[in-house]
C-alpha cells in the first residue's frame, strides 16, 4: 500500500470522527428541542388531551419539583393537568441551553406562564427552568423537572 | 411441548438471569459512586476554604451549572473568576500597595 494512500486515509479518518461526533450532537439536540416542544405544546393544551400526550411522553419515574420544593410524580402532574389545576394560556422557553451526556441531555431555560401550577397562579417572572432527559427505547423522555422562581 | 423447544426456552433462561442481575449489580455499583461524589460535595461545602474549592473544582464538570435560590445562573468558569479575584486580592494585600497595582496589570 502506498503511504500516500494511507496518509490521505489517515486524514480522511482524522476529519471524519469529529464530524460525525458534531452530527450525532446536533441530531440529538434536535430530538430533544422536539420532545421539549411537545411538552410545551401538551401543557398548553392541558385537560385530558395534553395529559393523553404526557402520559406517553414523560417516563414513568418522572419528577417534578416545585417551586415550593414540594415534589411529585408523573401521575400527580396528571392528574392536576386533567383537573384544570395546572393549565396555562402561554407557555415561553428563553434562554434555553441544551447539554447533551451520551443518552442523557441537560436542560436550562428560562420559563415564561401564563396561568396555574398545581392550582398556584404562575410567576410574573418567570422560572429558571431545567429538565432532564433520559433517551429511552429511541425516544427522550424528561425524567425530572426542576423550577426555580426568578426574582423580579 | 417438544424438548428442543424446552432446551433453547431453558438455555435463554440460564443466559439471561445472570445479564440481568450482572446489570442490575452495575446500576448499585454506579449509584455507590454517585453517593460517594455527592458525599464529597457535601463536605468539602461544609469545609469551605481554599481546600474545598480546590475539592470542587475537581469533581464539578468544567461545564458545571449552579441555579442560585434567586434564579441566577452561576457556572463554574464564573466562579474561577471569583476565586482568582480573590488570590489577586490576597497576594495585593501580601506585597502591599507599592507592588499591587503592577501585578494587577500584569494578570
Amino acid at each position: 500500500m502506498k503511504p500516500r494512500f494511507v496518509i490521505t486515509v489517515l486524514v480522511i479518518l482524522a476529519l471524519a470522527a469529529p464530524v460525525q461526533m458534531l452530527a450525532q450532537g446536533s441530531k440529538a439536540e434536535k430530538e430533544v428541542r422536539a420532545a421539549l416542544e411537545e411538552f410545551r405544546q401538551a401543557n398548553l393544551k392541558g385537560g385530558a388531551e395534553g395529559a393523553a400526550i404526557l402520559e406517553k411522553s414523560l417516563a414513568d419515574d418522572y419528577t417534578r419539583i416545585l417551586t415550593n420544593g414540594a415534589v411529585s410524580g408523573k401521575a400527580q402532574s396528571l392528574d392536576n393537568l386533567r383537573a384544570g389545576k395546572t393549565r396555562y394560556e402561554s407557555f415561553e422557553y428563553s434562554d434555553l441551553k441544551i447539554r447533551i451526556y451520551g443518552n442523557t441531555a441537560v436542560v436550562t431555560a428560562v420559563v415564561k406562564t401564563i396561568g396555574t401550577t398545581y392550582g398556584m397562579a404562575t410567576s410574573p417572572t418567570g422560572v429558571r427552568w431545567t429538565q432532564i432527559l433520559v433517551k429511552r427505547n429511541g425516544k427522550w423522555q424528561p425524567v425530572l423537572t426542576q423550577t426555580t422562581r426568578l426574582a423580579s | 411441548m417438544k424438548p428442543r423447544f424446552m432446551i433453547v426456552i431453558v438455555i435463554i433462561l440460564a443466559l439471561a438471569v445472570p445479564a440481568m442481575m450482572l446489570a442490575q449489580g452495575g446500576r448499585a455499583e454506579k449509584e455507590k459512586e454517585v453517593r460517594a461524589v455527592i458525599d464529597e460535595f457535601q463536605k468539602a461545602v461544609l469545609k469551605g476554604g481554599v481546600e474545598a474549592a480546590a475539592t470542587l473544582d475537581k469533581y464539578n464538570a468544567d461545564d458545571f451549572t449552579l441555579i442560585q435560590v434567586n434564579g441566577a445562573v452561576q457556572t463554574k468558569a464564573g466562579k474561577l473568576g471569583f476565586r482568582r479575584w480573590i488570590s489577586l486580592m490576597s497576594k495585593c494585600v501580601s506585597m502591599g500597595t507599592r507592588q499591587w497595582l503592577p501585578a494587577l496589570r500584569s494578570t
